[in-house]
């Protein structure tokens, strides 16, 4: 193929993404939403309506597209206005008063004197239906709803809805939300006065639709490009998009909530990937492209770890599998590691302050902190794993670049971990060698040589015990704790 | 794009892309909303889209957000940057609100500047993050053809949560390590240097792999490794004696630079810390204080008490096993009367309870060594401390 054609062709395919109209289209929907909005214009009636759009588009939103289409009509011109809010911008009532102020050219420099905040909308409004000739209706338009139920009090809605309820000015409330429990963050006071009229925006037929879409939007057409690339081109994207790879991804982006924009922001970066040596789009890439949308896998984030970062995460594996908690603070980690370090002598060596350092840098990507008290120092506060400790194990076994000391420390404490026996609460334990004599030798014990005990440790202070009773007191531990333990 | 890429060896897939990304004509509009780059620090994030952009010649304005503390201060410097002007020209932004207003009243013709290079956003906050990318949807609505994008250091799941293309720059491997050190060549013969990567890189590269240490520590280790070819000791191909000879400095300097640290200034701090000028008696108290928090109160009887049979001597002794096994979890606060009891079992002169003694405890707390645990109005009769002091400290007191 020709590449300044496949140059032409990106350029005019990348034009077309961003002019096609949506795919989901909600006809029904519009026309309700629209139909509301018309009736507040020609009767003046009080309309209030919650917009629950979880497709989470901003740009073609289908409010966006009603307000357009009640702008294009002459016949309503100069009879009505429309305000529109941003929750997110907005931190309180006042703020979003005063946005209301402008757009109604009010001077709210005398407002701030008189009354309360409902009087204030209230006079606001009421100035702007006796100030001209001819009364204007209001539309509000409230994005991000639910940002303004977790304002004081709930004021500005309750008080539009107020004024719908009880019809005071023609004016038409329309709230905006990717949130469905809006409803439940009103309050009592709210929900009384709130009409319960709700349009429920979901796309229906997602795989479909996508499909469609995705072919649509990589298929060419017009005149500028001849018949012959233009067939093989459209024929090639017609293979593509029913091929069992491709429908499998579909499928997959189809079940979880992305819509309209992410789609055309995949389709923007599938196009950026086309060149003029590898023409074709074929379905690696598209699920290269696809995989990168989602979540970063912790592989990637394991793999930009160096050594020393490793060891520790290593160190932090152990741990938890040896104390069977996932808390740990600085000094255990540190001492986990050091106590690994000298038994294989081929680890990465670092002292306490490059530990300490290497511990900062993973406790911005790995460790969340666990705080119950403050501790004042640092290396004694509490983190817990964020990341699944069964992958970081999968990874490091999988892992071909990591060396294989690190491995083997790893599968050696690994192994160490199935021996390891848990005693019920309050056991006593004694941990001197004779205990290993008193054992029958075929047990599973006798290879025990190191004893890792609950934290914190629970030692019997035999020291104490004349020594003719100490005798009694092992023989009793062993009968009372290890004898559990067997058992199961 | 070729140039850029030999600049960047390693980097070829994202200049690619954002090659593509990134718009030709000045007036075009930009498509994709925003691009999230995101990797580890030195993987050459910032400096390639700084050099695309230059090429390009777009118009951008490159924040780094460490600067900036709140978001107020952020508002202003992209406004003053924006369209350079003074900060009266604006006003005072409190909130988003007011940034918002201004963006509209200046217009989206006016705006000559189309990217916003946000550094480091993971110290913006999640809340602050998504405000940036709605605004940027908002004003896309609102005809303003701007893009803004963001760098992040670190993986932060809920800013990169939101379903939004995420370029990933991974770690270099060996090989382009080789490359771009190599690109990074100062004034010397090539093939002495090549050799002595050849040799320096496998050392090294398993317990560190950031290129900005990397670079730092060439720049440290290749003047030792030239000396003795300049004085004629070796031959330049004698790798083996040549590496032989920075041997002993290597394993030192990793540590010192990736401490950010210079070996004789530290040593001048350490002593002056570790010197700290304390009275006698406050000494006492201090390590009174420290054998409070971290042994428990059941051995106290064993340690302290003065009718056991080892007394004295042991305690010091005895101690420093328990100390092990104890100091992993965080010091424990305890009253006064048992750092009282501790301190005049430990002191050999046999004095009591004074003003003096009080006010030495008071000083400790001053000086944060000792902090006082709990809350301090319910515990006017018997309060409770805790010994802060490190470890390595108390070592030095004891001495």
């Amino acid at each position: 193929m020709d590449g300044n054609m496949i140059v032409k062709c990106r350029s005019y395919l990348i034009e077309k993404l961003f002019k096609t109209a949506p795919f989901y289209t909600f006809d029904e929907e519009k026309a309700a939403l629209f139909d509301t909005i018309t009736k507040t214009i020609e009767r003046g009636e009080c309309e209030d309506i919650l917009v629950v759009d979880t497709t989470c588009s901003l740009i073609n939103s289908m409010v966006n597209r009603v307000l357009e289409k009640i702008r294009s009509l002459e016949e309503y011109d100069g009879n009505y206005e429309i305000i529109q809010l941003d929750g997110i911008f907005l931190n309180d009532d006042n703020e979003a008063f005063k946005i209301i102020a402008e757009c109604l050219s009010i001077d709210c420099t005398d407002m701030e004197v008189s009354g309360s905040f409902a009087e204030k909308v209230t006079f606001a409004v009421q100035s702007l239906l006796t100030a001209g000739e001819t009364t204007k209706s209001l539309i509000f338009i409230i994005n991000q709803f639910e940002r303004f139920c977790l304002h004081e009090n709930q004021t500005l809605i309750y008080n539009l809805f107020d004024i719908v309820y009880y019809k005071k000015a023609p004016i038409c409330v329309v709230g905006v939300t990717n949130d469905h429990e809006c409803i439940k963050k009103f309050g009592k006071r709210t929900l009384s006065r709130f009409s319960n009229k709700i349009i429920n925006l979901r796309p229906s037929n997602v795989f479909e639709t996508n499909k469609h879409a995705l072919k649509s939007l990589l298929s060419i057409s017009g005149t500028q490009f001849n018949q012959i690339f233009k067939n093989e081109w459209n024929k090639n994207i017609e293979d593509l998009c029913s091929s069992q790879p491709v429908i499998d991804i579909i499928k997959k982006i189809s079940k979880k909530p992305i819509y309209e924009e992410t789609l055309r922001d995949i389709v923007h970066i599938i196009l950026c990937n086309i060149e003029e040596e590898s023409p074709h789009i074929t379905s690696r890439t598209i699920e290269d492209v696809v995989k990168q949308f989602h979540h970063l896998t912790i592989e990637d984030l394991l793999a930009d770890l160096s050594l020393t970062h490793l060891c520790l995460i290593v160190a932090i594996y152990h741990h938890t599998m040896i104390y069977n908690s996932n808390r740990f603070n600085f000094k255990m980690i540190y001492d986990r590691y050091s106590k690994a370090s000298r038994k294989f002598r081929t680890l990465p060596q670092m002292g306490l302050e490059k530990a300490e350092k290497s511990f900062e840098y993973l406790k911005k990507d790995f460790l969340s902190p666990v705080q119950f008290e403050h501790t004042f120092l640092k290396e004694y506060d509490l983190y817990c794993l964020t990341v699944d400790v069964r992958e970081v194990k999968s990874y490091i076994n999988s892992e071909i670049e990591i060396p294989d000391e690190i491995k083997i420390s790893f599968q050696a404490d690994a192994a160490r971990e199935k021996r390891f026996i848990q005693f019920p609460p309050k056991t006593n334990v004694v941990m001197t060698m004779s205990l290993l004599k008193l054992l029958p030798t075929e047990t599973i014990l006798n290879t025990l040589t190191e004893v890792d005990v609950l934290f914190p440790v629970p030692i019997h202070p035999y020291h104490d015990v004349h020594p003719r009773k100490k005798r009694e007191i092992e023989r009793n531990i062993v009968y009372t704790g290890l004898k559990d333990a067997y058992e199961r | 794009m070729k140039s850029v890429m030999k600049k960047f060896p390693g980097r070829e897939q994202q200049i690619k892309l954002i090659w593509k990304l990134i718009p030709e004509n000045n007036n075009e509009r930009v498509y994709s909303s925003f691009i999230n780059l995101f990797g580890p620090s030195g993987t050459g994030k910032t400096a390639i889209i700084r050099h695309v952009l230059h090429l390009k010649k777009k118009r951008f304005i490159f924040i780094n957000c460490y600067e900036c503390c709140n978001l107020r201060q952020l508002c202003t410097k992209i406004l003053r940057d924006l369209f350079k002007k003074n900060e009266e020209y604006f006003g005072r932004i409190n909130s988003v609100l007011d940034f918002v207003t201004c963006l509209r009243k200046a217009g989206p013709l006016s705006l000559r500047i189309n990217f916003i290079v946000l550094k480091n956003c993971e110290y913006l906050g999640t809340s602050v993050f998504e405000l940036f990318m709605y605004l940027q949807k908002f004003l896309q609505c609102e005809g303003w053809n701007f893009c803004i994008i963001f760098i992040i250091d670190q993986f932060v799941n809920t800013l990169v949560k939101g379903y939004s293309y995420t370029l990933h720059f991974p770690q270099y491997k060996k090989e382009q390590l080789h490359d771009i050190l190599l690109l990074k060549r100062p004034n010397y013969p090539q093939e002495l240097y090549y050799s002595f990567l050849q040799a320096f890189l496998p050392s090294v590269y398993h317990s560190e792999r950031n290129l900005n240490i990397l670079i730092r520590l060439v720049d440290f280790l290749f003047p030792i490794y030239k000396e003795p070819v300049d004085q004629g000791k070796f031959l330049m191909n004698d790798v083996s004696n040549l590496f032989r000879n920075i041997r002993p400095y290597l394993q030192g300097s990793i540590t010192d630079v990736f401490l950010l640290r210079n070996r004789f200034i530290s040593d001048n701090c350490e002593k002056v810390t570790n010197s700290l000028d304390l009275p006698y008696t406050t000494k006492y108290l201090l390590l009174a204080a420290y054998l409070a928090s971290f042994i428990p109160s059941k051995y106290d009887r064993k340690f302290f008490c003065k009718k056991s049979f080892k007394k004295k001597q042991k305690k010091f002794s005895a101690s420093t096993p328990h100390a092990e096994i104890t100091s992993l979890v965080a010091p424990k606060s305890f009253p006064i009367d048992r750092l009282l009891a501790i301190y005049f079992a430990i002191i050999h002169e046999h004095s009591n309870v004074s003003a003096n003694l009080l006010s030495q405890l008071t000083s400790l707390v001053e000086l944060k060594l000792v902090v006082v645990a709990g809350n301090t109005q319910e515990n006017l009769t018997n309060p409770k401390y805790k010994c802060v002091a490190q470890t390595s400290l108390i070592d030095t007191v004891a001495k």
